[in-house]
C-alpha cells in the first residue's frame, strides 16, 4: 500500500519561507543530494511539468488481480458473508490508518520546510561521523506513529541533507527501539524487563547498520551522486 | 482504541501541529506549501501509484 519516495527540493527554496521553490517526488533508490544542483539545472526542474502519473500502473493490477482471486476463493468457502465480513474490516482498517497516513507525510513535509538544512548536513551528514549516526538513532527512537510516519519523516531527513547512514540508524532504530511498537505491543504482551532488555540490547545495531550504510554508499557512489 | 494507541496517535498529532505551527511562524505561504506537498504525498501513497 505504501510508495516510498523522498522529496526534493531546489536548493534555492528557503526555510524561511521568502521564495518558495517547487517541491517534486523522487524515486528512494535515487541516492540524496550531497551538494546543491548547479542553478541551470533549478532552472530546468522549475520550468518542467510534473509528469502525468498513471491511474492505473501493473502494480495496480497485479494487486487487483490478487484481491479478485482471494475474493472468489472466500466466497466459495464462507459465501458473501464471509467476503463482506473481510470487507468491513478492511474498510475499517483503511479508514483508521487514512488519517496517520495524512499526519506522518504531514509531519515529512513540515520537517522538509523547517530544518535548516546545513545544520542537519552538519549533524546528519556523510561528515557527522558517530554523532550523526547516534542522532539519527536518538531521533528513530523517539519518532511517533508507524510506517506512515518513519517513512515520509526518513524522505525529509534526506532531503534536507541527512546522509545514508544517518537515515538508516534512523529507520533501523525506530524499528528496533521505537516507543510506539513497545508501548502498544511489547509492554503489554512481554512485560517490562524483556522489552527494557531487548532495547538496550538493540541500541548498538542501528549504529551498526548506519555505519554498514555510509561504507556501502561510498562503495557504491564513490563519487557522489550518481547522474 | 487502547490507551497506547490514543497517546501514539495523541503524539503524532501533536508533533503535526507543533511543527505546523512553527511552519506558521515563518510565513502562511510555508504551511500551505507544506501542507500541500503532504497532502498530495499522503494521496499518491493511498493511490499506489509510482510517483514521477
Amino acid at each position: 500500500m505504501f510508495q516510498v519516495f523522498r522529496l526534493r527540493r531546489s536548493q534555492a527554496g528557503t526555510k524561511q519561507g521568502r521564495d518558495l521553490s517547487p517541491v517534486r517526488l523522487i524515486a528512494l533508490s535515487e541516492p540524496p543530494l550531497k551538494a546543491p544542483a548547479p542553478t541551470d539545472e533549478l532552472a530546468e526542474a522549475e520550468q518542467a511539468p510534473r509528469r502525468k502519473r498513471k491511474p492505473v500502473g501493473w502494480s495496480m493490477i497485479f494487486i487487483g488481480v490478487l484481491v479478485a482471486v482471494s475474493a472468489t476463493l472466500v466466497y466459495r468457502r464462507d459465501g458473501i458473508n464471509g467476503v463482506l465480513d473481510i470487507l468491513t474490516h478492511d474498510l475499517t482498517l483503511f479508514g483508521g490508518i487514512l488519517p496517520r497516513v495524512l499526519a506522518g507525510c504531514l509531519l515529512g513535509a513540515f520537517i522538509a520546510e523547517i530544518l535548516p538544512h546545513e545544520k542537519v548536513s552538519r549533524s546528519l551528514g556523510p561528515t557527522s561521523g558517530l554523532k550523526g549516526l547516534l542522532i539519527g538513532t536518538a531521533f528513530g527512537a523517539i519518532l511517533p506513529g508507524g510506517p506512515f510516519t518513519a517513512y515520509p519523516v526518513a524522505a525529509a531527513l534526506l532531503t534536507v541533507g541527512a546522509d545514508f547512514g544517518a537515515t538508516i540508524a534512523m529507520v533501523v532504530s525506530w524499528t528496533l527501539i521505537g516507543y510506539g511498537r513497545a508501548v502498544a505491543w511489547e509492554l503489554p504482551i512481554l512485560g517490562t524487563d524483556f522489552t527494557m532488555w531487548r532495547a538496550i540490547i538493540s541500541l548498538p545495531i542501528p549504529v551498526l547498520a548506519g555505519a554498514l550504510g555510509r561504507l556501502v554508499y561510498v562503495r557504491m557512489y564513490p563519487k557522489g551522486e550518481p547522474s | 482504541m487502547t490507551m497506547s494507541a490514543l497517546i501514539i496517535d495523541a503524539t503524532l498529532w501533536g508533533s503535526v501541529l507543533v511543527l505546523g505551527f512553527i511552519a506558521f511562524q515563518r510565513g502562511r505561504l510555508v504551511v500551505i506549501s507544506a501542507a500541500r506537498e503532504g497532502a498530495r504525498i499522503s494521496s499518491t501513497s493511498c493511490r499506489g501509484s509510482r510517483s514521477a
